[in-house]
């Protein structure tokens, strides 16, 4: 989603670059850069979100594309995901909750979340498989398993 | 002379439990040994024996070896000195890994141990004939000899290379890896001694992170070999340090560096099994050094005889792992770690036949070698003293004074001075405020001095980094304003008078590991190598493994005594990273690889595709025979995935503006449905990308570009969004892993196509060649298709949501059986593409190309009022054009391929090169496109080309870059 920093649309979200928080009904929405924004719903609610968001007030120019289709979500959770992740990502992983950061994991580009324990780990579709490789190797020594989404 | 110590080196190691019976000592209070597990491994071949936690020369030594390798140019044979990591005669080869630090590496059941730089073996090497001729061996010896005749030097080297030191690397690749890590602390400690210990303590207590590394295997620096009151101080600290959630603890690591803004290289080393060492990149907001003091050999004849060995090694050896060093010793001591080392050997039950006291004016002035026996000239047999007696030992300790190594501090800007007083170096006033000093390093003291110093410290540090990131997160950062804020620097700890001592009347070694002498030095020197920097590139002293923690202050007295000068006024050699050696696997790390799949890759692998590697994208190459793709898609219909292609949706009333400034040609009048093809150049005008833009609907478009550019063209797009026109109301969006695209085309393909998206009228009229179509196809809504085509056959291009790119590729093949619906990979398409003339950006252009020689002159519009290139293509023109062009090419023998690549030439001048060259399935015969002078570039031309053999062919100059279909017939149908 992009529109103006300072505009209605930024001001219903409410979180600005580098932060995410709970906007209800499962849907936790990220601020992704200036002027851009990441909502992580529940499967198949994209559509809905895209209708949501059109209908805002208008901003002057707000695009809103479901991107469902082109990213891939990994989650790392546990004690000892910070570790984990530190290992392919250079960013001081110690942030608050809710802190988002646009940076780069085993060298790709990602948008990564503080979520709680763990943190959600966004990229591009086509790095999905090499990703999630990525990430198993660097947690090896922690016991870091996959589990299937749910 | 005394025999039994000698001969043990040459007895075969007994396999008798419990091992080692003859140095091992009874249990000590702080020793690091389990003696409960002991562990067999190999020396030489032969079978030895340790304890857990034994290093692989303390085992060695408690079984009696004394000697462990033979050193660099002379191959004189080497025992312990430092008994730790930078101990220069304890480098071995274990198993494939060669120039393991023997007195740090902690031994292992099965280890292969063997000896380096010792040839045909440890006890008779042929190459210690050096020594006898050393007086010819002086530094710069090879520079000196070697460099005439030049063309001998393959002969010398063939001879000389048996003469090199280190150990064997493996041919066969390790099993082993090398990790990485990144680190974000509020206080970094370097060094885990009482000091660093007390200051990871006290940063950690209010609330800073803190990384605390230690270079050995376990905290406590020198407490661990002290007495009573160290190992209760030891336990005291260990308890805190454990009970400080705070604090991560590196054992086994090293600060190999400091960068600007505390940016701090970690080595830890034996991470986990497997991994051999990690870097850690480690970010501290505040710095403490605590690294402690090195101790310093004395210069003498004699003193690299195996038997001669320092203070703190003498006493590691005794209370860490319980070895005892000798039967009969002589101390040599200046300070009171000499007097202790005499008071823990007397009491390991070693005579002390001699204490020659330095604070008295005592000296010694050689140690001898045996001259008789089995351990002749391989070990200490006795030792002369300054008044001129000669006593029998065979073991010589000295403790005559301390490095400091400042590495760290050097390299946060410090400029360590020299302290007569306390002979050795100390920490300046150039350290920033970001970077602390504490410990033995600083100053000295008590252990509780130390320790309560430390606490100082990590408070100071901790209060230091919390204004720092409250300064940093402090969005008005007032300009300078509280550069001063936080606490004071604790003051410094005081010093302690030292004897300054660093060589005897006599010679001796100065740099163990170079084998660097210090008349080598004084030689040097009257050569008018004055200079320290200039002094250590000639000699190599400071250069070797022990990388001058050993021997740079010792180099350094030589030099001043040889050019009449103070040490303060000699200076010392620049503390380059790294401050230990590490290697090459560390620097390296993990290698990350990205690889980008598209939905379809599976189905690809599966049904035998051979994968070309494009980029980061792995895509199929072909399916097994490219050329009947070639026929099949020219008569039938095929299908290829084109996922890579990069995409960009691009929204908002200002799009055109931003088309007709990309592009070189005319976008403001693009209708909706309709796509166009565009060149961008950069502004010098040389091609950079290309492809289709298609306008879907209002305010919207979708850019596809090369695969290989979709980066740089988005970056391109920013950059003029960001900066050049921030008033564009534009959003774009990369859109490349959002579909899985999909090139239907052949003849068949509207047939095929028609079946799956029933709702599209695909009918010539209402879907025209270069139109673009919203879509429902195979039931996936969100589709979008338009009308192209690079295969120069009628096609369509599908993109839909990537995660049901692999239902409609197989809904594609399923449908479009009958039709005889076959994938095709890269190497098909481009073999049509090229019998179409389709130029390919990078392969048919380099980073000279204008748009004017890659043949797209109908393409440029000068008229338009900006766009990227303008001036340097306008340029181009008002000089009558490029000077080459690319041309369609076809060899006169049709069935020779000449390689891309290949030279035309006429005579022996070049006048054009082959981009692109294959045979064409379609007309039976090779086809290329390639660049030639524009004077040889008219139709008919028949020029030669320069085969790799040296032979030359003909070819052709063709009146079309397109060798099939000119006309665009088949595309258009």
């Amino acid at each position: 989603m992009k529109a103006a920093a300072g505009g209605a649309v930024a001001g219903a979200l409410g979180v600005p670059f580098g932060a995410a928080r709970d906007a209800g009904d499962g849907v936790l929405a990220v601020g992704s850069g200036p002027g851009e924004w990441l909502l992580l719903g529940p499967a198949g609610a994209g559509p809905a979100l895209v209708e949501r968001w059109r209908a805002e007030p208008d901003d002057g120019l707000v695009t809103v594309l479901d991107a469902t289709a082109g990213r891939t979500v990994l989650r790392i959770d546990g004690p000892a995901s910070t570790a984990a992740l530190a290992k392919v990502c250079g960013v001081d992983l110690a942030a608050a909750d809710g802190s988002a950061v646009r940076t780069s994991v085993a060298r790709v580009p990602a948008l990564v979340v503080r979520d709680g324990d763990g943190f959600l780990v966004v990229g591009e579709r086509s790095y999905g498989e090499y990703l999630a490789g990525a990430l198993l190797d660097a947690g090896a020594e922690f016991g870091l398993v996959r589990e299937r989404s749910t | 002379m005394t025999g039994t110590s000698f001969r043990l080196e040459d007895r075969p190691l007994r396999n008798a439990a419990p091992p080692n019976p003859g140095r091992r000592l009874d249990p000590r209070p702080g020793e690091v040994i389990d003696r409960s597990a002991p562990l067999s491994f190999t020396w030489n071949g032969r079978p030895a024996q340790g304890f857990e936690g034994d290093t692989i020369v303390s085992a060695l030594a408690a079984s009696g070896v004394r000697v462990f390798s033979r050193s660099l140019k002379y191959h004189r044979p080497r025992g312990l000195l430092t008994a730790s990591f930078h101990d220069p005669g304890c480098l071995v080869q274990v198993d494939d890994e060669p120039n393991v630090r023997g007195a740090h590496r902690r031994v292992e059941a099965g280890m292969r141990v063997s000896a380096q730089n010792a040839w045909p073996s440890l006890r008779f090497d042929v190459k210690a004939a050096n020594q006898l001729v050393g007086r010819f061996l002086g530094p710069g010896f090879y520079y000196k000899t070697f460099i005439a005749p030049e063309r001998l030097w393959p002969a010398y080297e063939s001879v000389l290379k048996r003469f090199a030191a280190g150990g064997r690397a493996s041919a066969e690749p390790s099993h082993d890896s090398y990790d990485k890590r990144y680190a974000h602390v509020d206080v970094l400690v370097a060094g885990g001694g009482p000091a660093g210990m007390a200051a990871a303590v006290a940063a950690a207590a209010v609330g800073a992170s803190v990384m605390l590394v230690e270079e050995e295997y376990e905290l406590g620096g020198h407490l661990r070999w002290g007495g009573k009151r160290e190992l209760d101080l030891l336990a005291e600290q260990r308890a805190a340090v454990d009970a400080s959630p705070g604090i991560e603890v590196l054992t086994n690591s090293v600060v190999t560096a400091r960068y600007d803004d505390n940016w701090m290289a970690v080595l830890q080393r034996s991470v986990f099994p497997g991994v051999r060492e990690r870097l850690v990149k480690a970010r501290a907001t505040t710095v403490v050094v605590a690294a402690g003091l090195i101790e310093r050999p004395y210069v003498f004849a004699g003193n690299d005889l195996p038997g001669v060995m320092l203070s703190t090694a003498a006493r590691r050896l005794v209370n860490l792992w319980a070895v005892k060093p000798g039967t009969r010793a002589v101390v040599f001591s200046a300070n009171a770690e000499g007097d202790a080392a005499a008071a823990d050997l007397e009491d390991a039950g070693v005579e002390i036949t001699r204490l020659v006291d330095a604070r008295r004016g005592e000296n010694i002035v050689r140690a001898l070698a045996a001259r008789h026996g089995a351990a002749r000239r391989t070990g200490l047999s006795a030792v002369e003293l300054g008044d001129g007696s000669i006593v029998e030992c065979d073991l010589l300790v000295t403790a005559i004074g301390w490095t400091a190594p400042t590495s760290l501090l050097n390299m946060a800007g410090d400029r360590p001075v020299y302290d007569p007083t306390a002979a050795r170096f100390r920490p300046g006033d150039g350290l920033p405020d970001s970077v602390f000093v504490t410990g033995g390093l600083l100053g000295d003291g008590t252990v509780d001095e130390l320790v309560a110093h430390g606490s100082d410290v990590g408070r100071a540090a901790a209060a230091r980094s919390d204004a720092r990131s409250v300064r940093q997160d402090r969005s008005d950062r007032a300009a300078g304003a509280d550069d001063d804020a936080g606490p004071a620097r604790p003051a410094p700890l005081p010093v302690v008078p030292h004897p300054a001592l660093f060589r005897s009347t006599t010679h001796g070694i100065v740099d163990y590991s170079e084998d660097v002498s210090s008349k080598d030095l004084i030689g040097a020197a009257h050569e008018g190598y004055e200079s320290v920097e200039l002094l250590k590139r000639f000699t190599t002293v400071t250069m070797g493994s022990a990388q001058g923690k050993l021997e740079t202050v010792n180099a350094v007295a030589v030099l001043a005594e040889a050019t009449g000068r103070t040490i303060g006024e000699t200076g010392t050699t620049v503390w380059r990273p790294p401050y230990a050696p590490m290697s090459l696997g560390a620097l390296a790390g993990r290698q990350f690889e990205p690889v980008r799949r598209s939905p379809m890759q599976g189905w690809h692998e599966a049904h035998g595709a051979r994968p070309l590697v494009a980029g980061a994208w792995i895509r199929p190459d072909h399916y097994g025979d490219p050329e009947a793709e070639v026929r099949n898609v020219r008569t039938n219909v095929g299908i290829i995935d084109v996922t890579p292609l990069g995409k960009l949706d691009l929204r908002g009333p200002d799009v055109p503006l931003l088309l007709n400034l990309l592009y070189v040609n005319k976008w403001s009048k693009l209708a909706e449905g309709a796509v166009r093809y565009g060149v961008m150049c950069g502004d010098d005008g040389v091609v950079f990308d290309d492809g289709v833009t298609g306008h879907l609907g209002p305010d919207h478009y979708v850019m596809s570009t090369t695969s290989s550019g979709a980066e740089a063209v988005l970056n391109l797009v920013e950059h003029v969004l960001a900066t050049d026109h921030p008033e564009w109301r534009i959003h774009v969006t990369p859109v490349v892993g959002d579909y899985a695209s999909i090139n239907v085309a052949g003849p068949d393909s509207r047939a095929l196509l028609g079946r799956l998206a029933p709702e599209l009228d695909l009918s010539p009229g209402a879907f025209a060649y270069m139109q673009v179509r919203s879509a429902t196809i195979a039931g996936v809504t969100g589709c979008f298709t338009w009308r192209i085509g690079f295969t120069g056959e009628l096609s369509y291009e599908l993109h839909v949501p990537a995660d049901r790119g692999l239902h409609v590729w197989e809904a594609l093949l399923d449908t479009g059986r009958d039709l005889g619906c076959a994938p095709f990979g890269v190497e098909a398409q481009r073999i049509m593409r090229l019998e179409k003339g389709h130029l390919i950006v990078g392969q048919d252009s380099d980073g000279l190309t204008s748009a004017y020689a890659a043949g797209l002159d109908w393409l440029v519009k000068p008229d338009k009022t900006d766009f990227l290139g303008k001036p340097e293509l306008a340029w181009v023109a008002e000089r009558g054009g490029p000077t080459a062009q690319l041309v369609g090419l076809q060899p006169v023998d049709g069935t020779l391929v000449p390689p891309e690549g290949c030279q035309l030439v006429e005579g022996t001048t070049i006048v054009g090169r082959i981009t692109s060259s294959r045979m064409s399935p379609t007309l039976g015969r090779s086809i290329g496109l390639g660049y030639v002078d524009r004077r040889l570039a008219s139709a008919g031309t028949v020029v030669s080309v320069r085969l790799p053999d040296g032979t030359e062919t003909p070819v052709t100059v063709m009146a079309d870059l397109a060798h099939f279909d000119p006309e665009g017939r088949r595309l258009r149908a």
